[in-house]
């Protein structure tokens, strides 16, 4: 699996415009419809930079994390929140340790390169990955 | 000895004397009678004895020891006395001399006792005096009652007597006999006296004695009674009393009886009961009245007489028997009562709610000033009436009020009344006077309670009525503004929903227009992407402002509280608003002592000072000067940040701390949100403090001023964590 990095978010628009953002930045990224495809995607062995939205239905963002580290997929993965809000909630008491930072919405594409930048050094400095 | 007897025994003594002197008299009476018809008798025997002689001869003379009459010898020749014998009865005799010649006097042999002689007063009579005899003389021993004639010869001389005469006994037997029938009849009669008088004796002794037992039943009945008792004569004199009555006045029976109210009582008093009892006995019935008379043993006591004449067996009035009944304790609770009413009407009257007590005939007792106020009604014109009289200033009819539903029973009530509420025996409702003292309406809220006696009969019941209108008008006032509030809130809710949900959408735009400004050539249409992306900004701004708001409207909590250096702070604002004071060379100066320290939520402190940085920027000219100070006064620090920029006009001065109030309608500036001022009223709010506007008018500049306190929040406002 080429791609390292992952959006989850229920929203269309934003998966297709971040989409198009990361491929006219020419890097490879996985979008997931929700928990589940997120899931799925990480027991097919992806592993590097999630950014995942809190407000899903079903499955919200943080009970997406409790299942990953349920399923102990957490390993060699990043995680980064997508909040409309810009304070937590007390629905991620227990699991804010495995959340690694946040990006409020709406962010724009300096915020996200950023931010993708600064994790893809961390992540190569503990495990060397091809960044393009 | 008891009068009864006494009275039995002087009867019986007089019946008995009266009886004997009776008989004594009768039977002397007929003694005397009976003496002279035998005298009579012997005067007619002695004629008869005399003619009878003379029948014989007439010259009486004594030849040769013989007596003789005519020719007819006497001695022993005894026909001429035993025919006087045979007629009359007795005995009769010729004495010749002083000698028995011719008798038919027997001697204790019984033959005739002839030659005895003639003794004694009859003799001495005779011959000594020369006349007759009459009288009693002894014969023989025996008593007769006699008469004695002298015979005489030719010459007169004495030579003998004739002689006739009645045994005593035998004359008088008729008076014997009669003597001893009548002493066996007064005998009878006594004897059948005494026996009645003796069997009235004891019938007397047992209604006395019955009498006696009644008498001490009474007193001990009287002894009883717990009240002084007392009864008088016609004199106004005591003839008795029972031991309370002793008790009372400190005299025994024996010491009162016969005694005078004067004897007893001090003057005054003695004065009062002597026309008292005077007028009872002159008008007989019944008397009562009240004095306060001094007992035995010192103290004074409320007493109440109450006094009756009673009559004797005539008919006539025979003394009055009095009691008297102690009302000291009674006029003592009386007047505690009396007391206790009183401070209660006092307590009622003096009551700030408008009320009234009726008694249980629905007649007003007790109307206060407040409902005198209330209604306009003088307690004068209401107390005493009834017939709803009370509900006449409420709705201008007499009317049953809630006070008139306390006789109904609770369960018919609340059946009945759906609006009345209980409580225990307490009816509560709201009243609407729709035109009250024909003005405006008006609500009440009414309360009545049931009044008890002390044995837990209704004895009336007491009305308060409020004039809640002015709460109710505040009541509806407060339920509009909770609607007003509600619908604030749901704004509210829709607004951070909005903000919220506005960040998602936004997301596609803040990514995709700087991407689609990289891939377009032509100026132009980076020109219209460039607005886009402006516009896109904006509306996060807006969205971030709302949910800042939002965030706002929460308690700051104690521990959110922090020690915060007030220049530090207001320095470090200064800074982050570089980016907005530099475009307009806006200067911002400080005036703040270095030792003001302030407890503030830092974020919302900061975000104070950014808006209001912000705002006076906006405002300010070219080149302008942003004036910050800070006063502190006691635990009050009073900031201002001035600016020398478009001021405002005075009605604006309140309103701007309003949400999106913008000063200036005509600009659209899309840089502000309109929310700015309102997020920094909100801050304050927070702290306990105030926010205002001062400008001298258009033009003129602008200071906004915001106290906050050195305690950060008063201490009882401050909600502390549970733990």
């Amino acid at each position: 699996m080429d791609a390292k990095v992952m959006l989850v978010d229920d929203d269309e628009m934003i998966r297709d415009s971040v989409e198009l953002f990361f491929q006219s930045e020419g890097i490879k990224i996985l979008t997931a419809a929700s928990g589940d495809d997120c899931l799925e995607y990480l027991e097919e062995g992806f592993r590097g930079i999630i950014l995942m939205d809190v407000m899903m239905p079903n499955m919200n963002g943080w009970d997406t994390i409790r299942k990953i580290v349920e399923n102990d997929l957490y390993e060699g993965n990043i995680i980064v929140m997508l909040t409309a809000m810009d304070a937590p909630d007390n629905k991620m008491e227990g699991i804010q340790e495995y959340v690694t930072d946040y990006l409020t919405k709406p962010f724009n594409p300096d915020e996200l390169m950023e931010i993708l930048q600064y994790y893809f050094t961390l992540m190569n400095a503990l495990e060397p990955v091809n960044v393009p | 000895m008891k009068t009864a007897t006494k009275y039995i025994l002087m009867s019986t003594f007089i019946a008995i004397l009266t009886i004997t002197l009776f008989w004594g008299y009768s039977l002397d009476q007929y003694n005397t009678y009976e003496i002279r018809e035998n005298n009579e008798r012997r005067e007619a025997c002695i004629q008869t004895f005399w003619q009878l002689l003379a029948d014989k001869g007439t010259d009486f003379r004594v030849v040769d020891g013989n007596l003789l009459v005519g020719n007819y010898k006497l001695n022993g020749n005894f026909d001429v006395p035993d025919k006087v014998q045979k007629i009359f009865g007795g005995v009769a005799t010729i004495f010749m001399g002083d000698e028995r010649v011719s008798t038919n006097v027997l001697n204790a042999d019984g033959k005739r006792a002839l030659g005895t002689r003639l003794v004694g007063p009859a003799y001495d009579a005779i011959f000594k005096q020369e006349k007759s005899f009459r009288g009693e003389a002894t014969i023989l021993g025996v008593s007769y009652l006699t008469a004695y004639d002298p015979i005489r010869d030719r010459t007169g001389k004495i030579i003998g007597v004739l002689f006739v005469g009645a045994k005593e006994n035998e004359s008088l037997a008729r008076v014997t006999e009669l003597r001893i029938n009548l002493t066996l009849t007064l005998v009878g009669m006594v004897t059948v006296f005494l026996i009645f008088m003796i069997m009235l004796g004891r019938a007397m002794k047992r209604i006395e004695d019955a009498n006696e037992n009644q008498l001490r039943f009474q007193q001990t009945l009287l002894d009883t009674i717990p009240s002084p008792v007392f009864y008088k004569d016609t004199a106004c004199r005591y003839i008795g009393c029972n031991k309370a009555f002793e008790t009372f006045i400190g005299y025994s029976q024996e010491e009162l009886v016969g005694k005078t109210p004067h004897d007893i009582w001090p003057k005054e008093s003695a004065d009062l009961y002597w026309q008292q009892d005077m007028a009872l006995l002159e008008n007989s019935g019944l008397q009562v009245y009240e004095d306060a008379v001094i007992h035995a043993d010192g103290a004074k006591r409320e007493v109440i007489f109450n006094k009756a004449s009673f009559e004797g067996a005539d008919g006539a009035v025979a003394g009055l028997v009095g009691v008297i009944l102690d009302i000291t304790e009674r006029k003592l609770a009386e007047e505690a009562t009396k007391n206790a009413f009183q401070q209660m009407f006092d307590i009622i009257e003096f009551l700030p709610e408008a009320t009234f007590v009726v008694d249980k005939d629905k007649r007003v007792v007790a109307w206060n000033r407040a409902i005198e106020r209330m209604t306009g009604v003088a307690k004068q014109e209401i107390v005493g009436k009834g017939d709803y009289e009370y509900a006449l200033p409420f709705y201008g009819d007499n009317r049953p009020m809630l006070i008139d539903l306390l006789d109904q029973e609770q369960e018919r009530i609340r059946r009945n009344y759906k609006d009345i509420k209980q409580e225990g025996h307490t009816l509560f409702t709201e009243i609407f006077v729709p035109s009250f003292r024909n003005g405006n309406c008006r609500y009440f809220w009414a309360r009545a309670t049931p009044l008890f006696d002390k044995d837990g009969n209704r004895d009336g019941g007491i009305e308060s009525i409020c004039d809640i209108t002015e709460y109710k008008k505040t009541e509806e006032e407060r339920l509009r503004v909770e609607s007003q509030l509600h619908h604030a809130r749901m704004i509210e809710t829709f607004m951070v929903r909005l903000s919220h949900d506005l960040r998602t959408p936004l997301t596609p735009l803040t990514i995709l227009l700087p991407l689609i400004r990289k891939r377009v050539a032509d100026q132009k249409l980076i020109n219209l992407v460039d607005i886009c992306f402006k516009s896109t900004t904006s509306m996060k701004k807006l969205a971030d402002k709302a949910q800042l708001l939002s965030s706002l409207s929460a308690t700051i909590k104690t521990d959110e509280l922090e020690p915060i250096n007030l220049i530090s702070l207001t320095e470090q604002c200064i800074g982050d608003c570089a980016d907005i004071l530099a475009p307009k060379n806006v200067v911002c100066q400080t005036d703040i002592a270095p030792s003001i320290i302030v407890q503030a939520v830092p974020d919302q402190l900061k975000e104070l000072f950014a808006n209001l940085i912000s705002n006076a920027v906006r405002f300010s000219p070219e080149n302008g000067v942003i004036r910050i100070t800070a006063e502190q006064r006691n635990a009050t620090v009073t900031v201002a940040v001035h600016d020398d920029g478009i001021g405002l006009a005075t009605d604006h001065l309140e309103r701007i701390f309003d949400e999106f109030f913008k000063a200036d309608e005509s600009r659209h500036d899309l840089s502000a949100s309109g929310l700015g001022l309102n997020i920094c009223k909100r801050i304050c709010c927070n702290h306990h403090g105030r926010i205002w506007a001062e400008s001298p008018g258009i033009g003129k500049g602008t200071t906004l001023k915001f106290t906050i306190n050195e305690q950060g929040v008063d201490r009882q406002h401050i909600v502390t964590e549970p733990k």
